[in-house]
C-alpha cells in the first residue's frame, strides 16, 4: 500500500443547535485503504461522513482531500465533491431518468466528457455492477439492490479518488444486500479508497484494512478489524461487539 | 325605425378581432409571467433573505391587491414615473405579468420544494454547481408539480383578462360590449363571447394534459 494520503480531517467539530454531533474527531485515510466506521445511531458516524464531502458545514477544525480544504460554502467547493463519489442510504437516483442517463449526466455536465465517451464509460460502470440489461429502466422500475448498485456506477463513473459509504444497505430488503455487497467487495479488491458507515459487521469485518468506533460523536477506538472485534480495549467498544454478536 | 338591427358580418369579424387580441395579450403575458414567476420562485426557495425579502414583498402585494387595481396603477402610475403615456396593451401586457408572475413565483416555489432533499443532494455529491442541479434535477422533477396547478392559473388569466377592458383595450369582452351598443342584442352577443371564452379555456385544459408535460416516467 503506498504511503499516500488521500483525506486529513483535524479536529472537526460540528453542532446542530446546541448540540454537539462531532466532537474534535481527527482521521486520516490512504489511498486503497478502506475504512469501516461502526458505532451505536447517534454517534455522528454519518454526520463524518457528509462533512467530508461537504454535505454538512462544520464549526470548527479543517478538512483537506488531495491537498484542497473543504469549504461548503466557498464557490468552487463543487469542484472538490467531483472527485469524493458518496453513495447515500436511500440510492437517490433520478426518477426522472434512465439507469443509463443516471451515470452519464454528470459526466457531460461536471466532467465535460463528450456524449460518446460519457456513454461508453456510463455501459462500462453499469456492466461493472451487473446491470447491462438494466440501462435503459427508469429508477422506479429497479429493486432497491439495483438502484442503489446504479448509484454506485454512477459514482465510479467520476473517477473519484475515494468513495464515501452511508449505510448503503440500511433501506435494502435482506436478500437484496448482498448483490450490493458483493460490488463493494470487487472495488475493494481492485485497490478503492473507501470510507464506509454500516452496520454490517461481518462485511466490515472482511472488507476493511481499518476499523473505526465512534460514540457520543467522538472517535472511542480503532484498529486492524481482528483489534476491534476479537480484542476490544474500550469498554464502550467492548459493549457494542458485544451487544450485536449477542 | 327598429332599436334592435342586426348583427351582421362585420360585428362578428370585430369579435373575433377581440377574441385574436384576448389571445395574443394572454399569450405574451403567460410568457413574461412565467419568467418573472420562475425567477420569483427561484428566489422565494432560497435561504438567503436578499432574494426571498423581495420575492416575498412582491408577491404579496400582488396577491393582495386586485387586479383591477393594478391595471390602474400601471396605466396611471408609469406616466407619472416616466413622463410618457404607455398605450393600453402595454399596460395590459405588464399588468397581467406581473400579476401572473407573483402567482406562478408561489406555484414554482411549491414545486421547487415538492423535489426531495436527497435529489439536491445527489446532485451536489456529483459536484454538480447550482445551476447544474436546478436545470437537470431540481426543475425537471419540479415541473411535474407546476404544470397543473399552473394552467389552472392560465386559465383564470384568461378569463380574467376581460379586466382590461377598462383601461380602454379592446379585447374580446369590450368588443363584445361595443357591438352590443350597436345592435341591443346583449344575449346572442354575451352568449358568442363566452362561447369563444370557453373555446380558449378548453384548449389550454386539454393543453395541461398533452404530453409535451407529462414527463417520461413517474416518481417513485
Amino acid at each position: 500500500m503506498k504511503d499516500e494520503r488521500i483525506l486529513k480531517m483535524e479536529k472537526i467539530v460540528k453542532t446542530f443547535g446546541k448540540l454537539t454531533v462531532l466532537d474534535g474527531v481527527s482521521l486520516e485515510v490512504r489511498k486503497g485503504e478502506v475504512v469501516a466506521i461502526i458505532g451505536p445511531s447517534g454517534s455522528g458516524k454519518t454526520t463524518l461522513l457528509r462533512c467530508i464531502n461537504g454535505l454538512e458545514t462544520i464549526q470548527g477544525g479543517e478538512i483537506i482531500v488531495e491537498g484542497f480544504r473543504i469549504d461548503p460554502v466557498h464557490r468552487d467547493a463543487h469542484k472538490v465533491r467531483e472527485r469524493i463519489g458518496f453513495i447515500f442510504q436511500k440510492f437517490n437516483l433520478f426518477p426522472h431518468l434512465t439507469a443509463l442517463e443516471n451515470v452519464k449526466l454528470a459526466q457531460v455536465i461536471v466532467k465535460k466528457r463528450p456524449e460518446k465517451e460519457a456513454r461508453d464509460v456510463a455501459l462500462r460502470m453499469l456492466d461493472r455492477v451487473g446491470l447491462s440489461d438494466k440501462i435503459d429502466e427508469y429508477p422506479s422500475k429497479l429493486s432497491g439492490g439495483q438502484q442503489q448498485r446504479v448509484a454506485i456506477a454512477r459514482a465510479l463513473a467520476m473517477d473519484p479518488t475515494m468513495v464515501l459509504m452511508d449505510e448503503i444497505t440500511s433501506a435494502l430488503d435482506p436478500e437484496l444486500v448482498n448483490e450490493v455487497l458483493e460490488v463493494v467487495r470487487q472495488l475493494a479488491k481492485d485497490g478503492m479508497t473507501m470510507i464506509i458507515v454500516t452496520h454490517e459487521m461481518s462485511f466490515a469485518r472482511d472488507v476493511a484494512n481499518r476499523i473505526i468506533f465512534m460514540a457520543d460523536g467522538k472517535i472511542v477506538e480503532e484498529g486492524s478489524p481482528d483489534d476491534i472485534f476479537l480484542n476490544p480495549r474500550n469498554v464502550r467498544t467492548q459493549a457494542f461487539i458485544g451487544s450485536i454478536s449477542r | 325605425m327598429d332599436f334592435v338591427s342586426s348583427i351582421n358580418f362585420l360585428d362578428w369579424m370585430f369579435i373575433l378581432k377581440g377574441a385574436g387580441l384576448t389571445i395574443f395579450l394572454c399569450i405574451i403575458s403567460m410568457l413574461f409571467g412565467s419568467l418573472i414567476g420562475l425567477g420569483t420562485g427561484i428566489m422565494r426557495s432560497s435561504r438567503n433573505v436578499l432574494f426571498y425579502g423581495p420575492a416575498w414583498i412582491y408577491i404579496f402585494v400582488i396577491r393582495g391587491t386586485p387586479l383591477l387595481m393594478q391595471l390602474f396603477l400601471v396605466y396611471f402610475g408609469v406616466p407619472l414615473i416616466t413622463g410618457h403615456a404607455i398605450g393600453a396593451f402595454a399596460t395590459a401586457l405588464v399588468g397581467l405579468a406581473l400579476y401572473a408572475g407573483a402567482y406562478l413565483g408561489e406555484i414554482v416555489k411549491a414545486g421547487i420544494q415538492s423535489v426531495d432533499i436527497g435529489q439536491k443532494e445527489a446532485a451536489k455529491a456529483l459536484g454538480m454547481n447550482f445551476w447544474q442541479e436546478f436545470r437537470h434535477i431540481v426543475f425537471p422533477q419540479a415541473m411535474r408539480v407546476i404544470v397543473q396547478p399552473a394552467f389552472g392559473f392560465f386559465i383564470a388569466l384568461v378569463k380574467d383578462s376581460s379586466l382590461v377592458s377598462i383601461i380602454g383595450f379592446v379585447e374580446l369582452a369590450r368588443a363584445g360590449r361595443l357591438v352590443i351598443a350597436r345592435t341591443f342584442q346583449p344575449f346572442v352577443v354575451y352568449g358568442a363571447v363566452a362561447l369563444i371564452y370557453f373555446a380558449i379555456c378548453f384548449g389550454l385544459s386539454r393543453l395541461s394534459y398533452s404530453r409535451i408535460f407529462a414527463g417520461k416516467a413517474d416518481l417513485s
